[in-house]
């Protein structure tokens, strides 16, 4: 897989909010806030309660005062406008008052194993005041500035697995509700997006009782949160290539189970018009500043034109589907291939998916991956040449001596230990860089490789040479799993990090991806979600895959 | 501390001292499992780094095989280093001792590897345990009594003559095997029912990690930081200082 086309990926049902939304739905759960002691101003704390069959998992949220001087998406910042983290159960006194102490310094504090994730959010300011002062004088707010923003609210991060004294994954993976990576994560910004609308309503309230209305239901739905995502979350991918594998294992599965369906009726063909136009519409309200991505926007909004046009058929020439049709998924699939941009493509690959739970939704449990390959001790040096022949002919055409081929390095900097790029040619630190430069490196193997006895296995050449262990083990993995390894040069000048970060939160379930640079990106998640009463309607998770608001 | 906490920041001291990353990620999971099981591993790892040890770690093992036995040796007769040959002692066993049963051994393929002295002996035990056959086996002697892993029928068994033996900086005669004989070993000190308990403990609760050892743990893995200026504050991660709207 490549970065271009991973960087152009949209949510889909596999994606992981919407798995939690069909469980929260689907299981029955109840979403309570059991807690509120906010002043006027909304500053204070609440707990909110997500009840399941077994067992019950709650948010606390620490919001208090922040000086406009030090609001920063930065994970170098140090203070936030509302500080959050996933309690396992319902919290007593003396859990609010040790998190009070911890949660709101976020790194800086420490957490339990009763706790699972930990996540800070900071408001909209631009919104958050439109929306209160709106509500406050008895009208709703301006829908075109809640489509523009989209959140209230705007996490920075939200850590899990052990982080600052979480509890580590492992210890409640077996748990249905949680084997699904991300399950405590997703759960906890959708609780979170509760907590903003209930205080913006709260703070509007207190300010003007006697004309205070609340949010009107559209308007609510899309309202999501908010989420700047830099280069942090880039190196996940390549430290987790089983994982990485699995997740595109799945969507490619999912494509080609569709793909493989002999025949839709009339209202497949129905209901996979009703999406394309409900692409439109989306399509439509999503605008971004970045110019590449705006221009990437607008032929994406033609290739929805065409295939309206394509599906629906024109001029005696009847659609691309109908129940005449025989495997009408592929020939879809085809004819995107041969017409629409790579956005386009890959938005037909999300609606087909879409339209077919009944054979992918099955899919979304093998997302997961288990522990990080062992080297295969027996192969021979012979062997894994053959291999990397095989799988790395990509890096081996690549030239390490031109100074673009390996223009940036990966570190991590001392500072809120933040992952960071940096130009080997401009900058200090790449002595300490990251081992993402693959490419590089499997080159580096070969070299060594072509001079060992072809003979010996790799027990014996690591002995030897440790320093390519690293290397070996990804090679051989990417013999098992062959989706494992990003092709392409993680280091060269022409990379686009924000192909891996668009990935990534595609899986996660993002949309309205809003890049800010080549590095960074703004998102909005579970906009368009249902709200906590609206979970159990059949095929609510759906609502979120096109957001889209009347009169934005 | 969470066990994720403990990999990570081991794996980062390992390479903070300057070893490779593939050995980083081994001690990541070597101390993780010793840690899980309230077995010493972030002092064993200190150990290991704070010793002078690059000018060992730079040692090339020699792999000599001869009469059913493979020997690994430094050059100079020094003592190998565990952290970076633990991984590969594990692989080699796997790969090249007679797994066949004892009584079609015709003497040609080893039975054992063997290195006469092993630094910091406890960080092969993960590597040991965790490599397919069950039969794998290792014992070794230290100044305070011998070391040895096996699996019952239970599960695996660690058992040595006194707690610290199983701290010692260095162990002697280290024998991987295939089920050496363990009638003769010394008292239990871990049994696989004591380890999966202690397993459990640590993931419901975290794992008790000393201070000290902590912090010299965690300035080690500061070393992978590259120090901040105010260039590469603004550079580097793509944003400016403030991201608001």
């Amino acid at each position: 897989m490549r970065l271009e086309r991973m960087g152009s990926r949209f949510q889909t049902r596999l994606s992981f909010m919407r798995s939690v939304l069909r469980r929260l739905g689907g299981d029955g759960w109840t979403i309570e806030r059991t807690r509120c002691d906010w002043d006027d101003d909304g500053y204070g704390t609440a707990v909110y309660a997500a009840r399941g069959p077994e067992r019950t998992y709650s948010l606390i949220a620490y919001s208090a005062h922040l000086d406009p001087a030090d609001r920063s998406d930065r994970v170098i910042a140090e203070r936030w406008d509302a500080a959050f983290t996933l309690f396992d159960g319902e919290p007593a006194d003396d859990d609010i008052a040790r998190l009070a102490a911890n949660v709101p310094r976020q790194e800086a504090g420490r957490c339990s194993s009763r706790e699972l994730t930990l996540s800070r959010a900071n408001r909209s300011v631009r919104l958050f005041d439109h929306v209160v002062e709106s509500l406050a004088a008895g009208r709703q707010p301006d829908r075109e500035l809640v489509n523009r923003i989209g959140y209230l609210m705007r996490t920075t991060a939200v850590y899990g697995n052990g982080k600052f004294g979480l509890s580590d994954r492992d210890r409640v993976c077996h748990r249905t509700e949680l084997a699904e990576p991300y399950q405590a994560e997703l759960l906890t910004v959708y609780l979170i997006r509760c907590f903003t609308h209930d205080l913006v309503e709260h703070v509007a309230r207190r300010r003007s009782p006697d004309t205070f209305v609340p949010l009107e239901r559209p308007i609510r739905r899309h309202l999501g949160i908010g989420n700047a995502t830099g280069l942090g979350m880039a190196p996940f991918l390549h430290n987790h290539p089983i994982l990485l594998n699995n997740w595109v294992v799945a969507l490619e599965s999912a494509l080609a189970v569709c793909r493989s369906i002999d025949r839709v009726d009339a209202g497949d063909v129905a209901r996979f018009a009703e999406l394309v136009a409900a692409a439109r519409r989306s399509v439509a309200q999503w605008n971004v500043d970045d110019e590449r991505q705006m221009t990437r926007i607008v032929e994406l909004r033609a290739d929805l034109a065409r295939l309206e046009r394509a599906v629906a058929g024109a001029d005696g020439v009847s659609g691309l589907l109908d129940s005449e049709t025989v495997r009408p998924w592929d020939r879809l699939y085809r004819w995107a291939e041969e017409h629409l941009s790579i956005e386009g493509q890959e938005m037909v690959v999300a609606l087909i998916i879409e339209l077919h739970a009944e054979v992918v939704d099955h899919l979304a449990p093998s997302m997961v991956a288990v522990e990080p390959p062992l080297v295969d001790p027996t192969m021979t040096v012979a062997d894994l040449l053959d291999l990397v022949e095989v799988r790395y002919r990509w890096a081996l055409d690549l030239d390490f001596d031109e100074p673009a081929t390996s223009h940036y390095f990966w570190y991590t900097s001392e500072e809120k230990l933040e992952p960071r790029l940096g130009e080997r040619r401009g900058e200090p630190g790449a002595d300490l860089e990251h081992p993402l430069a693959v490419a590089r490196d499997v080159g580096r193997l070969c070299a060594t490789l072509a001079m060992a006895d072809p003979q010996i296995t790799m027990a014996e050449f690591l002995l030897r040479r440790p320093e390519h262990r690293h290397t070996v083990r990804r090679v051989q993995t990417a013999a098992l799993h062959p989706y494992s390894e990003i092709r392409d040069n993680l280091i060269g000048r022409d990379l686009m990090a924000i192909d891996m970060l668009r990935f990534k939160l595609s899986v996660f379930g993002a949309t309205k991806f809003d890049p800010k640079s080549d590095k960074w990106t703004r998102i909005t998640m579970y906009q368009g979600a249902p709200l906590p009463d609206e979970l159990g309607v059949s095929d609510s998770d759906r609502w979120m895959l096109l957001p889209h608001l009347d009169g934005a | 501390m969470s066990l994720n906490e403990i990999a990570a920041t081991a794996a980062k001291a390992v390479r903070g001292r300057g070893h490779p990353e593939g050995i980083a990620e081994e001690m990541g999971f070597a101390v993780r499992w010793l840690c899980e099981r309230e077995l010493p591993g972030v002092a064993m790892l200190l150990s290991a780094l704070d010793k002078r040890s690059m000018a060992e770690a730079a040692v090339i093992p020699v792999i000599d095989r001869a009469d059913g036995v493979i020997r690994l040796r430094s050059t100079g007769g020094d003592p190998l280093p565990a952290l970076r040959v633990a991984p590969s002692m594990a692989e080699l066993a796997a790969v090249e001792l007679d797994w066949t049963d004892g009584t079609s051994a015709d003497g040609s393929s080893p039975r054992s590897l063997e290195v006469d002295s092993l630094t910091h002996p406890l960080l092969l035990v993960p590597f040991v345990a965790r490599h397919g056959s069950s039969r794998l086996a290792a014992r070794w002697s230290t100044p305070d009594g011998p070391v040895a892993m096996d699996r019952s029928g239970d599960g695996l068994r660690i058992r040595a003559g006194s707690a610290s033996a199983l701290g010692a900086g260095v162990g002697h005669d280290v024998i991987l095997g295939v089920a050496p004989d363990g009638r003769n070993g010394p008292p239990d000190v871990m049994t696989s029912a004591e380890l999966e308990a202690a397993s459990q403990r640590s993931l419901t609760s975290g794992c008790a990690v000393d201070t000290a050892d902590w912090d010299r743990l965690a300035r080690w893995a500061r070393r992978t930081y590259v120090p901040v200026s105010e260039e590469s504050r603004l550079r580097g991660a793509g944003a400016g200082l403030t991201d608001n709207d």
